[in-house]
């Protein structure tokens, strides 16, 4: 289904529409979630309001800045923090790495739904360590670029830098 | 800032991901609008973010498909305030028809106006928390600043209270000058004693000894009656030092002792030496 045919059905409230978008979209934006919350209960009660909230809210969606996909994954995003905000619980801190932690739960859980595509793990290492610090941060874990420097002790000036030198090599690997 | 720079603060791929506060949101819309380049770059860092996502997903837990669907159901139900309980026959049956219609409104209004509100709160809410946290991280900086500034003063208040007590001391005719000079071990060294032997106050000021070693301390001596006599540990090695009060002194010096001092004074480390 072509995104505009997807979007216009949503808005008329078709159901048959709903259920594409959970299938095409629900393990990225449930991943997202977990690595967020690191909480199984929370991160299935984060999904359902998140479509919720994507169903009720479709009107919102503007064309034209970012994809669908970003969008509902800006909205989970927020949910899965004030969720864990509401429930006094902090984000997932230094100790875990990402390489003991996203990667585990790739091998636990990943379904790989494209199987000629490079894996996330091949990705990830074409980032320097501190790049992939700062994508780990602020893309999996859900820290703000302030938040990063202020916990971890790292200018902003720097966390931005490195954030945007990450970007364009993944930019690089991931878009042809 | 030129347009690059902007983009390289970070701030498309923080409105990607949805961590911009509105004001900021509508900065980054307004650019996207005026500049081809800003709407380029929020399309390839979706994309990026996008793919990320598509690697690193998770499948959800079984039944969760159900579950979202029945309660969009539900929900939708809710919305258009038609009761499922009742076996829905509307167009035939007159009765049906006639009963929705006497639906008592104020429950129409009512649920109306929850929703209203709850979408008011949840839309608040979130405003709020962007300039929660916006305020939060300039109170931060400013509580930072603050101690910076604090520390800075105290440093300067105490550099002007010595130099006020130095003044004083200068215009007390009152007070002897002593100059201690470089003994032959230590030629470069030299510090100034202010001495008024009616009050027998002391006052020191050494800047012209070198930084002592780690665990050593200088100490000032009088020499009373020909015998060296403590006049206390100097703390303050750039400003004035008040000593302890001292009578018939002949001469002044200062050596370098163990930290906390000794009680007689270490010949071969004595800095400067001065008669009356």
């Amino acid at each position: 289904m072509k995104e505009a045919v997807l979007i216009s059905k949503l808005k008329e409230k078709d159901k048959t529409a709903l259920g594409y978008l959970y299938d095409n979209y629900a393990e990225a934006l449930y991943g997202v979630i977990v690595r967020i919350t690191n909480d199984d209960n929370l991160s299935e009660e984060v999904l359902q309001d998140a479509f919720m909230r994507i169903w009720e809210r479709i009107d919102h969606y503007k064309e034209g800045r970012g994809t669908l996909f970003t969008w509902m994954m800006a909205l989970t995003r927020n949910l899965a923090l004030d969720r864990l905000r509401a429930k006094g619980m902090k984000l997932r801190s230094k100790s875990d790495s990402l390489s003991d932690n996203v990667y585990q739960l790739d091998k636990k859980n990943f379904t790989e739904t494209s199987t000629d595509a490079i894996g996330l793990e091949e990705v990830l290492r074409n980032l320097s360590d501190e790049q992939r610090f700062v994508i780990d941060k602020l893309y999996f874990r859900g820290y703000t670029q302030s938040e990063v420097a202020k916990e971890f002790d790292i200018p902003l000036g720097t966390v931005k830098t490195r954030l945007r030198s990450a970007m364009i090599r993944l930019k690089k690997v991931i878009i042809p | 800032m030129n347009l690059q720079d902007w983009i390289n603060t970070g701030i498309i791929e923080a409105y990607v991901l949805g961590d911009l506060t509105d004001q900021e949101v509508r900065e980054v819309e307004a650019m996207a609008d005026r500049h081809p380049e800003v709407r380029d770059e929020i399309h390839s860092v979706s994309l990026t973010f996008e793919e990320l996502a598509r690697k690193s997903a998770v499948a959800p837990p079984a039944g969760m498909r159900d579950r979202i669907l029945a309660a969009a159901t539900a929900d939708n139900t809710d919305n258009e305030s038609s009761t499922p309980v009742v076996p829905v026959t509307p167009r035939e049956d007159g009765s049906t028809h006639i009963k929705r219609r006497h639906t008592p409104m104020p429950w129409k209004y009512g649920l109306a106006a929850s929703v209203a509100l709850l979408l008011l709160t949840s839309v608040l809410a979130f405003n709020y928390r962007s300039l929660w946290q916006d305020a939060e991280e300039r109170l931060e900086s400013y509580i930072v600043e603050n101690q910076q500034v604090r520390q800075d003063y105290q440093v300067l208040r105490s550099n002007y209270q010595s130099l006020k007590e130095l003044q004083n001391i200068y215009a007390d005719p009152s007070f002897d000058r002593i100059p201690l000079n470089g003994t032959d071990a230590f030629p470069s060294s030299f510090a100034t004693v202010y001495w008024k032997a009616s009050s027998r106050e002391v006052y020191l000021a050494p800047a012209g000894l070198p930084e002592p070693t780690d665990g050593k301390q200088y100490q000032l001596w009088a020499i009373v009656d020909g015998e060296p006599k403590s006049a206390g540990m100097i703390n303050d090695l750039k400003g004035l030092n008040v000593m302890q009060e001292i009578s018939n002194a002949s001469a002044f010096a200062i050596t370098l002792e163990p930290e906390g001092g000794s009680k007689a004074p270490t010949m071969e480390a004595m800095y400067v030496l001065g008669e009356v």
